[in-house]
């Protein structure tokens, strides 16, 4: 865990920006939105991920940061927008919703698992 | 008259009074009836040829019209009708119209309105000349001689569609941010979205699931990313991986060489 954190970089605005429309486009294709629907769902969703965000940056630079108070404030979040979303696509596909969220942080996972930033993988990155 | 067997033994079971009744035939005729009913209708037919009782009442009653009309009625009707009109007391209009209102018997028939004399013969003329007064007005016709002005309605209607387009834009991602527009925009085959994953960059995929990770999967990223763990099997069993690690070997040894 230390040594992960010590390896940490700050990410590329563009790419990071790449990786969220990404998953935009992944939810996109899960949720099968209407153009209606997508007009109000988007927003919502925008507001949400932003308030996702700044509680992942808050706890992150909290000196005391309580994991299990994390999960708590990143709860409330998803509980209060559950019910916003509800509003606009209906109880079903906001399960969906929040599976596809899962499922996309499992791709990206995967991609991890797959690419070759292991020492030895790393050979084939060099030139 | 015999009775079929069947007939009877099913007879027997609905009523046996009735199958133990005696076959007899009710209904007689006069003996010899039949050899002489045709002399008999033939006679009676012939004596209907003579004097009958209803011949008898209409030879009483005579052959002379009981109603008769005067001589010469219908040739005479309609002059006797109309001399009959014409004696009666004859009434006037205003007679007539006196008995029915003598309120509207009452009002003066004189017309009411009147023209200056002359006024129709010189209408004409004055309407003529009033008209030949008139300057003519300017006709602008809808197709216009000017090439500008068309393409100044053209340019109009671009313009007008173009902040239609945009305010409609505007108002559903006026809230958006710049990334939620690209997914909207770039990844919508799954082909795209597909080499958009591939393609994010190793460093930045890596950074990027630490900086969102919850607990959970903290720790999967971490061992994931661990430079200081050797790979393990599966990591070298990738294809492509071989593929390009022998390439790589390849070189290596025809530089060295």
């Amino acid at each position: 865990m230390a040594s992960a954190k010590a390896q940490e970089q700050q990410i590329s605005p563009k790419e990071a920006e790449k990786i969220q429309a990404l998953e935009v486009a992944f939810i996109s294709r899960k949720l099968e939105l209407t153009t209606n629907e997508a007009q109000k769902f988007w927003p919502v969703y925008n507001d949400y991920k932003k308030e996702i965000k700044t509680v992942q940056l808050t706890q992150r630079n909290n000196p005391n940061k309580d994991i299990v108070e994390t999960e708590q404030k990143i709860l409330d979040v998803r509980k209060r927008y559950r019910d916003r979303f509800i509003g606009v696509i209906g109880q079903p596909r906001v399960n969906r919703f929040f599976q596809a969220e899962g499922e996309f942080r499992r791709v990206l996972l995967n991609q991890l698992k797959n690419r070759p930033n292991k020492p030895m993988l790393q050979r084939r990155n060099r030139k | 008259m015999t009775r079929n067997k069947d007939i009877i033994n099913e007879l027997r079971e609905i009523s046996p009074a009735v199958a133990n009744l005696e076959p007899i035939n009710l209904y007689t005729v006069p003996e010899g009836y039949f050899e002489t009913l045709a002399d008999v209708i033939k006679a009676r037919v012939i004596t209907k040829e003579n004097k009958t009782e209803e011949s008898l009442v209409l030879d009483a009653a005579g052959k002379t019209m009981p109603l008769h009309i005067p001589d010469g009625y219908f040739e005479n009707l309609s002059n006797s009708i109309l001399s009959k009109i014409k004696t009666q007391q004859e009434q006037t209009v205003t007679e007539e119209l006196n008995e029915i209102s003598p309120l509207l018997a009452g009002i003066s028939n004189a017309n009411v309105y009147t023209v200056p004399a002359g006024y129709f013969e010189s209408i004409s003329n004055k309407l003529l000349q009033q008209v030949s007064e008139k300057k003519q007005s300017k006709v602008i016709s809808f197709i216009s001689q000017r090439g500008w002005v068309k393409y100044a309605a053209a340019a109009s209607v671009v313009v007008l569609m173009a902040f239609g387009i945009n305010f409609f834009f505007s108002k559903s991602n006026a809230q958006l941010d710049s990334y939620v527009k690209l997914g909207l925009k770039n990844y919508n085959s799954e082909q795209q979205l597909n080499t958009g994953i591939v393609s994010i960059n190793a460093a930045d995929l890596e950074s990027y699931l630490q900086m969102t990770a919850d607990s959970k999967d903290a720790e999967t990223i971490a061992s994931l990313v661990d430079k200081t763990k050797l790979p393990e099997e599966s990591d070298y069993l990738d294809g492509v991986f071989l593929e390009s690690f022998m390439k790589e070997l390849e070189q290596i040894e025809t530089t060295t060489n």
